[in-house]
């Protein structure tokens, strides 16, 4: 199983290479933000703050595209019977390919915090590198969630740009208003940048638990409410057009 | 014969369609037994890769019920799944950005157990791509994604086979190694085949079904 996983990274790197958005687009954003947070941030603190904003604002767009890669592409290229049929259970297949979702954000999750680390040398230790986990447990939890509410749509492409606001405005505060700070705790992004931005051990503490709460909270309710639906729309897609295909 | 796989009575509406056009098929009873070849022909829309998908455990049938060695799958399906090599038929069926060899290791994969580069190049010379491993699907002709196709089927273990149309786009040769293949699963594994190639069917199948609007018209032995 180890084995098979390492392979669907490389199969999640391959299908992430064929987008221009992510070989260009991500690259160019993911330049940008360490740059622009190598030159404007004041302290270690703010440093910190600044890579963890810019990590999870670039990284969503990646998990959110491979997220409907995985709804569209299993459709389209008949694939899905393999999925069905297959001994790993699709639960299971879509944590090791959410898994390799994340992984393949690698470089724009890390070069922010190498640019931070770059300003302040300081900041290397465990605390930061507990955020960095804690992106990539978010990154991976955002794109199993987002795979199940896409498959429930037939045209997903619409419904990414929605999905991608809803995480940036909500749960990053990418413009801030009074009690948007609140408002980011409904989702774990939110208790991320409390986690970054606590002061003393608890209250890291809160937030961290926070973090796994809201966290597994999504994931368990989406998976309830969504799991079901997603297997009547595979059903569906296999009875689609089947003389026609 | 003892029965390996039987459809009692089985049914199956679409589930998007309330009208009585949505009734594909309509109470088929079929028994294959172990290593038997069984053909399906049938004209178009009268429910053949329907009935393939159910009796692939790919849709559950609304009415009647699928057996497998006596026991209503759905309470066997792993057992059944882990020995039941499902081919759709190209075009579709792999990952276009995919070489032949990653199509086949994710494929294995899938079924539980990946497979070697060396057990991969083995199975590809075994269906004439030796030389297209590291090329990826995309740039196959529809042959070469059909020989593909079955380099999958071969998957072990195996005791069924359930193949869609599977000549075609096979030129010649491909048909003699398909015709082959099927020959030397004989006995050993079950095998359900729908084709619209009916001579070619009389060749490899040990009888024939003849499906119309979603039942079973008639069966046909070969030495009928």
């Amino acid at each position: 199983m180890f084995k098979f996983a390492l392979f669907l990274i490389r199969v999640q790197w391959i299908d992430r290479l064929a987008t221009s958005s992510f070989l260009i687009g991500i690259t160019i954003q993911t330049a940008l933000l360490a740059l622009a947070l190598y030159q404007t941030a004041q302290t270690p603190a703010e440093a910190l703050v600044l890579a963890a904003r810019a990590a999870l604002m670039t990284c969503t767009a990646i998990v959110l595209l491979s997220a409907m890669s995985s709804v569209q592409n299993e459709f389209r290229y008949g694939t899905i019977e393999k999925v069905v049929l297959g001994a790993v259970p699709i639960s299971t297949l879509l944590l090791i390919r959410s898994a390799a979702s994340a992984v393949v954000s690698s470089p724009a999750i890390v070069v922010p915090f190498l640019a931070a680390y770059a300003r302040f040398p300081g900041l290397v230790g465990p605390r930061s590198l507990l955020v960095i986990l804690m992106a990539y447990v978010s990154l991976m939890a955002v794109c199993y969630q987002s795979t199940l509410v896409l498959c429930q749509f037939k045209a997903p492409i619409g419904v990414v740009a929605w999905l991608r606001l809803g995480l940036l405005f909500i749960g990053l505060s990418v413009l801030p208003f009074a009690g948007s700070e609140l408002v980011s705790l409904v989702l774990p992004t939110g208790w991320i940048l409390r986690f970054v931005a606590a002061t003393g051990p608890q209250a890291a503490a809160v937030a961290f638990a926070g973090f796994l709460a809201v966290t597994a909270a999504w994931t368990g309710l989406l998976w309830k409410a969504l799991s079901g639906r997603m297997m009547s729309r595979i059903e569906e897609s296999l009875t689609d057009g089947a003389e026609t295909r | 014969m003892t029965a390996l796989l039987e459809l009692d009575d089985v049914g199956y509406r679409y589930p998007h369609r309330k009208n009585e056009r949505g009734d594909v098929l309509r109470g088929v009873s079929l028994t294959v037994a172990a290593g038997e070849a069984v053909g399906i022909v049938g004209s178009n829309g009268s429910g053949k890769s329907t009935l393939l998908k159910v009796l692939a455990t790919l849709l559950r049938p609304t009415r009647g019920r699928v057996l497998f060695r006596g026991v209503p799958v759905a309470r066997s399906l792993r057992a059944y799944r882990a020995g039941l090599n499902y081919c759709a038929g190209a075009p579709q069926g792999f990952y276009p950005r995919l070489t032949a060899e990653e199509n086949l290791r994710f494929s294995s994969g899938m079924k539980g157990r990946m497979l070697s580069r060396g057990e991969i190049a083995a199975l590809l010379d075994r269906v004439g791509l030796t030389e297209s491993g590291d090329v990826t699907y995309a740039r196959f002709s529809l042959g070469m994604r059909q020989r593909l196709h079955l380099a999958a089927v071969l998957f072990e273990p195996a005791t069924v086979w359930i193949l869609d149309e599977p000549t075609n786009g096979l030129d010649s040769d491909g048909m003699a190694l398909l015709q082959g293949l099927l020959g030397e699963a004989g006995g050993r594994v079950a095998r359900v085949v729908v084709s619209h190639d009916a001579d070619f069917l009389s060749r490899v199948v040990d009888r024939t079904l003849h499906l119309r609007d979603g039942k079973v018209m008639c069966s046909s032995s070969r030495s009928s």
